[in-house]
């Protein structure tokens, strides 16, 4: 982590439509703009529908955007020339939340992790075999197990199979969509000591997307906010949960449960009325004003945007 | 006051093409009307296989009650004939699951459904029924409950289909309420939203709730008593405060240790516990967590500990406690 503090991925009001027939418009991500320094962990969180996983696939360039950019090291992933663009693309990888069905069951983990290194021309021969053993050790396999298929491992095993094959093409930045949440507890911790551990060991930069906000403020150094297509607040991890500044965001760490009955006895929850509004036609103006009990006339009319509120936080709220 | 459900020694096995699975190996729950209850576990620890046994609901024919006795307000319901048991379920024990989409009827409905439960079990003409789903549709805090009755469950957003759940497994006013897993496929916001009505719905109607799941964080806001389950077995059973501030058992104490809190400001390493739960088709000697355990004494793995005292209404199945030690 030499180089901490200088910004590795940009996003710049990235916007990702989809056609839903019937010349209806669903807004998936909206103007989204977010940066991620080098060796740091982005956490990024949102309800069902909030547009978190359409996010991390247009930034790694599994959809193509409507408008705005993904920038990394200032160089624009989607409108480089093609062989740069693979560069690029090389650069980044992605870790699914459910391993099973991003593994090819015909093909062995060994086969899985090679094919990334034959694709990017990395490793030959006798170094292919070795790299790949040396891959699976990283993510805390067996070398021994290369020669077995997807449906041999248990749900850890697998995910650490996707993430050697991440790790096979050498990236700088993985975006991690919902890695644990097909896991069972302890093995949930398994793999985020893992990915912690890769990170101090490889400098590695993590946008971290998932739906427990206990292990997201665990793993992030920040944590972004998104609701319907849009980012609300961006604040470092602890101050997010220790002062929450966007209405939504309150209402959100106030449903978290804790485990621990002593806290809970003594919590007090905002119920959120309602649930997130369709992002085909959503209202205008601030996209959460039907649920705040502060909203006003201005919450209804204009989209408010994102602006520094002290402490690091920084928050989409006429209020605020 | 006699108890209202009383599970004793039950044991449940499963026919599978890789040998029979022993799900369920002695697993003993005793419960209070009104109480809630936690079962915690993980994947394959037999929590839901328990679950769906007191309501005589495992899967058939691989699924089969091979022990023990389910004594539910004096009767046992494993001697129970089906016929008999259809006149239980949905009247005096309910049972709600994860996925309220494959357990609603998605051609009929939501109205119809739940009037099949009362035209089973009670003696109402349409115009009563119609107003008491109205009435359990408010309680549940579904709104324009008149409108509503008359959809399909597509029309429902996922924690709208598990309110409707909930007024249905409600209907005729059980005395037991088996809620496996309701809140996991559930956002936060809406997982706090269920808890806080069945919460509410417990204390009302002094329902008692079994709630199962694996979210320690959820048990913490819920339960008055938890008990945790590992590999077909009880390993652990305490009131909900004393269960996290004392974890007697190394599991829970890994299950614990393995979660970060939202309220710690240090970032505490997790503890994840390594290895993986054993196979239980064949079942190994001794008890079934020493091989992934930190402090497995020469005894662990040749005898299986029982449950032991550990404190007022506290006890594990831990071979520590017999030394005198605790997990930690």
């Amino acid at each position: 982590m030499s180089d901490h503090g200088t910004t590795l991925l940009e996003i710049n009001d990235l916007k990702k439509y989809f056609r839903v027939g019937g010349g209806q418009i669903l807004k998936a991500v909206d103007g989204v703009s977010l940066y991620v320094r080098r060796g740091e962990t982005l956490g990024l969180v949102g309800e069902t529908g909030s547009g978190k996983s359409t996010l991390a696939r247009t930034v790694v360039r599994l959809y193509r955007p409507t408008g705005g950019q993904v920038l990394l090291s200032g160089s624009d992933v989607h409108r480089a020339p093609a062989r740069e663009g693979r560069r690029l693309a090389r650069r980044m990888q992605m870790i699914f939340q459910d391993p099973y069905a991003s593994l090819n069951p015909r093909m062995t983990i060994g086969e899985i992790v090679g094919e990334a290194l034959d694709i990017h021309g990395l490793a030959r021969g006798k170094e292919r075999a070795g790299r790949i053993a040396e891959l699976l050790v990283m993510a805390g396999l067996n070398p021994e197990h290369a020669g077995r298929f997807p449906h041999e491992f248990s749900g850890g095993q697998r995910q650490r199979a996707g993430i050697a094959r991440a790790l096979a093409v050498e990236p700088e930045v993985i975006v991690c969509d919902e890695p644990i949440s097909a896991l069972d507890v302890s093995i949930q911790a398994q793999v985020v000591n893992l990915l912690c551990g890769l990170q101090d060991r490889l400098g590695l930069t993590y946008l971290f997307i998932a739906h427990d906000l206990s292990m997201v403020k665990y793993i992030s150094d920040r944590v972004a906010v998104m609701y319907l297509g849009r980012v609300v607040e961006t604040a470092p991890s602890h101050e997010l949960y220790t002062h929450p500044a966007h209405p939504y965001t309150i209402a959100l760490m106030s449903a978290v449960p804790v485990a621990d009955p002593v806290v809970e006895a003594t919590r007090s929850r905002i119920v959120l009325e309602g649930e997130i509004p369709s992002p085909i036609n959503p209202p205008p103006g601030c996209t959460f004003a039907g649920r705040c009990r502060q909203a006003r006339d201005i919450c209804r009319r204009e989209v408010p945007v994102l602006k520094d509120a002290g402490g690091g936080h920084q928050v989409a709220c006429h209020l605020a | 006051m006699e108890k209202l459900l009383e599970i004793k020694d039950l044991h449940v096995q499963f026919a599978t093409y890789a040998g029979t699975v022993q799900a369920v190996r002695g697993v003993s729950i005793s419960l209070d009307r009104g109480e809630a209850l936690a079962v915690v576990g993980e994947s394959g620890c037999g929590k839901s296989v328990t679950a769906l046994s007191v309501l005589r609901l495992l899967p058939q024919p691989q699924g089969r009650i091979t022990g023990g006795a389910v004594r539910f307000d004096g009767v046992d319901l494993v001697k129970k004939s089906e016929r008999e048991m259809e006149n239980i379920r949905g009247k005096d024990i309910s049972m709600i699951f994860q996925d309220p989409m494959t357990s609603l009827n998605p051609t009929m409905t939501v109205g119809r459904q739940i009037m099949e439960v009362l035209r089973k079990h009670r003696r109402m003409d349409r115009g009563q029924m119609v107003r008491h789903i109205v009435e359990m549709f408010t309680l549940t805090g579904i709104n324009q409950p008149e409108r509503r009755l008359a959809q399909y469950p597509h029309e429902f957003s996922g924690g709208m289909r598990q309110r409707v759940m909930i007024a249905m497994a409600l209907a005729c006013h059980p005395k037991l309420l088996v809620a496996d897993e309701p809140t996991t496929a559930l956002d936060v916001t809406i997982q706090a939203q269920i808890m806080e009505l069945l919460q509410d719905l417990r204390r009302q109607k002094d329902t008692a709730v079994i709630l199962i799941t694996h979210d320690l964080a959820v048990v913490a806001g819920f339960a008055q008593r938890v008990m945790v389950m590992y590999a077909g077995h009880i390993v652990e059973s305490a009131p909900t405060r004393e269960l996290f501030a004392h974890p007697a058992h190394p599991y829970t104490w890994g299950l614990l240790a393995s979660i970060p809190r939202l309220t710690e400001r240090e970032k505490r390493p997790l503890s994840p516990i390594g290895g993986r739960p054993p196979d239980l088709v064949n079942p190994p000697p001794g008890c079934a967590f020493w091989p992934r355990c930190g402090q497995a004494m020469r005894i662990c793995a040749q005898e299986e500990p029982g449950m032991i005292p550990a404190g007022p209404e506290h006890s594990a199945a831990c071979w520590l406690l017999q030394a005198g030690r605790r997990a930690g």
